[in-house]
């Protein structure tokens, strides 16, 4: 050590006058001295100018620390190693709140499905008394007291799409993913002819690219694909000669796949409520939802390391383009 | 003389829907309810509350919930699995829950069938009708609990 400054003395409690002179490797704890990582360090500083790495070291009074420890090489005119400039900094704080925040996550995601399991039963209760009231009394109340009833039935299912909504997001967060080559285009395929075995009576024209690839979890990518696919398929219902088109094309070089549709479309000012979960840029009662589809397709892709965002305009339809990171392997 | 059907069931609102639907479809047995998986057990073996009492038939059906006080669904099941009288009773989970961890943890503990309780009114009729239907009527069980009284 050859200079040594003020925070380095808060950090490690050594006063200058004790530790210049002395080898860096005095803070390694002794497994890591023994098996040479001090020296592996310095010169693998040597050989790269720089190396970084996060492990333990030691304080003054012997006690440990996690550190981010950047090494980089000084070097003189002719570029011969002639010292090291040595940045530490100390994770434990960092290492404790990201703890915190992790715990703080999963109990919130705990909470959330329980309440949302606990909501289901008194919601069967609401929703069924007023069926069997319906259909047994029905008869004996006039058509506003019909009506009023069916408000109830309405709004209990309205409140059941959303419990299960919310179950099907905690659950995407949940579960573990098991990344492999997926096949988009065939997946795509399957949920459009589900699509249209519940919507016989629509006629939509649908163009799916063939052999659209992608990395990611098989059972995510289905669920991507039914809320994007459905989505389309969902807003573009009130539109003449439907078209929902699902490909790949090239975004500043990245593969960005995409799902158009020539919808209802929506207004750009407010592209970025679309992913935020409950937000709706539509009535419930222009187009029925949960407001949670594509807070579900956002989730998974972020989950895989990719992104999502929209382009469209009211009126005139929606595309939504998603990228995935590509693992090593021709395509 | 017909069976009953044990309906192990804490919610009061979930029991009536349960009868209703049972009755709508005209499935006449007997509808024992209990509140908890402990009674269910000593109904079953005749235990506890139950101690004493004339030794009830097995019931035709069991209707499990799995989000149960004192002792939980998928304690019952292990327990009615792991004891020669009720190995192969058949027990049906009837349930909020459509968690993966539940049905498969029910169907490694041996259970029949795993139906999730619908929110909306009509489809758990038929539902339970469904249920009622193929367990009372369609299923053949085994000699070993067809012939028990």
């Amino acid at each position: 050590m050859v200079t040594w400054n003020r925070g380095a003395e808060a950090l490690k409690g050594y006063g200058s006058d004790e530790i210049l002179g002395q080898h860096c490797s005095i803070f390694y704890l002794p497994e890591d001295r023994a098996n040479g990582t001090p020296e592996r360090e310095l010169s693998d500083a040597t050989r790269d100018g720089r190396s970084e790495c996060v492990g333990w070291r030691l304080r003054r009074d012997g006690t440990r620390f996690l550190a981010n420890v950047v090494i980089c090489a000084i070097k003189d005119g002719p570029g011969h190693v002639v010292g090291f400039a040595k940045i530490t900094h100390d994770l434990t704080a960092r290492r404790a709140a990201e703890k915190a925040l992790s715990d703080a996550n999963r109990e919130l995601e705990a909470f959330s499905y329980a309440v949302a399991h606990d909501l289901r039963a008194p919601l069967r209760g609401m929703n069924g008394f007023a069926q069997v009231l319906l259909d047994t009394y029905g008869e004996k109340l006039d058509a506003q007291g019909n009506d009023w009833l069916q408000e109830i039935l309405l709004n209990a299912k309205k409140m059941g799409a959303l419990i299960d909504a919310l179950l099907a997001l905690g659950r995407l967060t949940r579960a573990e993913l098991h990344v492999e080559r997926v096949d988009l285009s065939a997946v795509a395929g399957a949920v459009v002819a589900r699509l249209a075995a519940a919507e016989p009576e629509r006629s939509v024209e649908v163009a799916i690219q063939p052999g659209l690839l992608a990395d990611l979890d098989p059972h995510l990518a289905q669920a991507l694909l039914e809320n994007l696919i459905g989505n389309a398929w969902k807003f573009s219902a009130r539109t003449a000669a439907a078209r929902i088109e699902v490909g790949v094309t090239e975004t500043s070089g990245v593969r960005t796949f995409f799902v158009r549709d020539n919808g209802a479309g929506f207004d750009m000012a407010f592209a970025g409520k679309l992913f935020t979960p409950f937000q709706r840029l539509h009535t419930v009662d222009e187009f029925f939802g949960t407001g949670i589809g594509l807070a579900t397709a956002q989730r998974i892709l972020h989950r895989h390391g990719g992104r999502i965002w929209a382009q469209g305009a009211v009126g005139a339809g929606a595309t939504f383009f998603f990228t995935l990171p590509e693992i090593a392997g021709d395509r | 003389m017909t069976k009953v059907i044990l309906l192990v069931e804490d919610n009061k609102s979930d029991e009536k829907l349960t009868l209703l639907a049972f009755r709508s479809c005209g499935i006449a047995n007997d509808v024992k309810v209990v509140r908890d998986g402990a009674e269910a057990l000593d109904y079953l073996f005749g235990t506890g509350v139950y101690a004493g009492a004339e030794p009830s038939a097995l019931p035709a059906l069991v209707l499990l919930d799995l989000n149960l006080p004192r002792v939980s669904g998928h304690e019952v099941l292990r327990r009615l699995r792991s004891d020669a009288r009720t190995k192969l009773l058949p027990i049906v989970v009837l349930t909020s829950s459509n968690e993966d961890e539940d049905l498969a943890r029910s169907y490694e503990l041996g259970v029949n069938a795993y139906v999730r309780k619908p929110v909306d009114f009509t489809e758990f009729a038929v539902a339970a009708r469904a249920v009622g239907l193929f367990w009372l009527l369609l299923n053949e069980l085994p000699p070993a609990i067809r012939d028990t009284p």
